[in-house]
């Protein structure tokens, strides 16, 4: 019956790889759309933002909740 | 979804993607949808609605029925990207395989690659993602304490970013229900038999929604109904070795009087659940006055299996103060060995002496 506290900074700092990407993207308008590649929600397959591109884009960020 | 004229895609920072597949299979919606779990996106809120030009320049954020007929209607300058989108990282596509597998062995695999990483830079961004990490883990089974791992992480990185909302609802999830703004997956189940209703098989959840994910938030601390203490003269010994508890302790975000207790029961030895005796009971003893029902609805037993010695959980949220300073007692109903003795038990412990182990 113990609950354990492990250092989450010492955690965090194994994790630095992971924080490519779009960090605080600013997502004001006449900014690009951040660089990303991110798994779909339906079928697993990794999607980048460049798909986005060559058409208009409605891009809803949301959540189910 | 592409009409010609535009297409619609969609970004979800939440923990699972197949809850966000649920989601969608039940409203019906067949757009594209990218689970962004750790937050790479870097948005502190949801929803926002985005209109980008083709070029993926952003022409208007959250814009108004006036906005979206002039972007439909407007001509922009094809301009280049600054920069190509990395690869999906493959830690995040390891764990996330992992876990949609439900592979315990692939899970340790993915956690020795995570601690072969190297050491750099601290920063509250990290702590969310080591935080996601931890859960996925502890999704996976056999590591119970990863769960506490996770909500410190989250918590660190919310101490240094309150206004990041994103990281604040994924301990809200889990948290008090005090602090919840809604019940964020009790809307689960219903999409489940409504999708059946249509003749379709559901998604298949890698992790079902229980407990605080499906609570109903509160405005006022509720006063549990009490029932009589069960071993009123204290004769019931303190069983140490029969039950494995685990206890997560998830704090409201902003108040800290209240916090929400995560228990994971886990029968040792040969200890199975009784089938006659689904209740367990949690109550709070605190250093002065009466004993206080905290909770008395474990998770269910699968009563498919003859012997069942699964882990259960219990979940209550609690004051602070009170757990501070008392002690927390478990009343269970515990079997020895297949055709054993079933007796009703009871351990106790207080949270502060664990904390401070």
């Amino acid at each position: 019956m113990t609950i354990m506290r492990l250092n989450p900074s010492l955690l965090a700092t194994l994790l630095l790889p992971l924080s490519g990407g779009a960090q605080g993207a600013d997502l004001s308008p006449g900014e690009h759309i951040p660089a990303l590649t991110l798994p779909t929600a339906r079928e697993h397959k990794a999607l980048s933002t460049d798909s986005f591109l060559g058409k208009k884009t409605v891009l809803h960020v949301f959540a189910s909740w | 979804m592409q009409t010609g004229e535009v297409q619609v895609y969609g970004i979800a920072p939440e923990q699972y993607g197949e809850r966000m597949a649920l989601f969608l299979q039940w409203q019906q919606l067949d757009f594209p949808v990218l689970m962004d779990p750790l937050n790479l996106l870097g948005v502190k809120a949801v929803p926002i609605t985005l209109l980008v030009d083709q070029s993926g320049v952003i022409r208007y954020r959250n814009p108004g029925p006036g906005e979206l007929k002039d972007f439909l209607r407007s001509e922009y300058p094809l301009r280049k990207s600054a920069k190509a989108p990395p690869a999906l990282h493959p830690l995040t596509e390891e764990f996330s395989n992992a876990l949609r597998a439900s592979d315990e062995e692939a899970g340790s695999a993915a956690l020795g690659r995570f601690h072969e990483l190297e050491e750099g830079a601290q920063t509250p961004e990290l702590s969310f993602q080591a935080g996601v990490i931890a859960r996925w883990l502890y999704d996976l089974g056999g590591r119970p304490k990863l769960f506490q791992t996770a909500i410190d992480c989250w918590k660190a990185a919310l101490e240094e970013v309150p206004g990041q909302y994103i990281w604040r609802r994924r301990i809200q999830q889990y948290g008090p229900r005090l602090d919840k703004p809604y019940p964020f997956y009790d809307w689960v189940e219903e999409a489940q038999k409504e999708v059946e209703a249509r003749g379709e098989q559901p998604v298949q959840l890698t992790v079902e929604p229980s407990g605080s994910e499906v609570a109903q938030p509160l405005r006022k601390a509720e006063v549990l109904r009490n029932r009589d203490y069960p071993d009123v003269q204290n004769k019931l010994p303190n069983e140490k070795e029969l039950l494995e508890i685990t206890t997560t302790l998830i704090p409201h975000t902003d108040r800290a009087e209240t916090q929400r207790i995560h228990l994971q029961l886990q029968p040792q030895r040969e200890g199975h659940w009784s089938s006659d005796a689904q209740e367990v009971e949690l109550w709070l003893f605190p250093a002065d006055g009466e004993a206080i029902l905290l909770a008395s609805e474990a998770s269910a037993i699968d009563e498919k299996n003859e012997v069942s010695s699964e882990q259960r959980s219990l979940e209550a949220d609690c004051s602070t103060e009170l757990l501070d300073s008392g002690k927390l007692v478990l009343f269970y109903s515990l079997c020895e060995e297949k055709a054993g003795v079933c007796r009703f038990l009871k351990s106790e412990w207080e949270i502060a002496e664990e904390v401070a182990e």
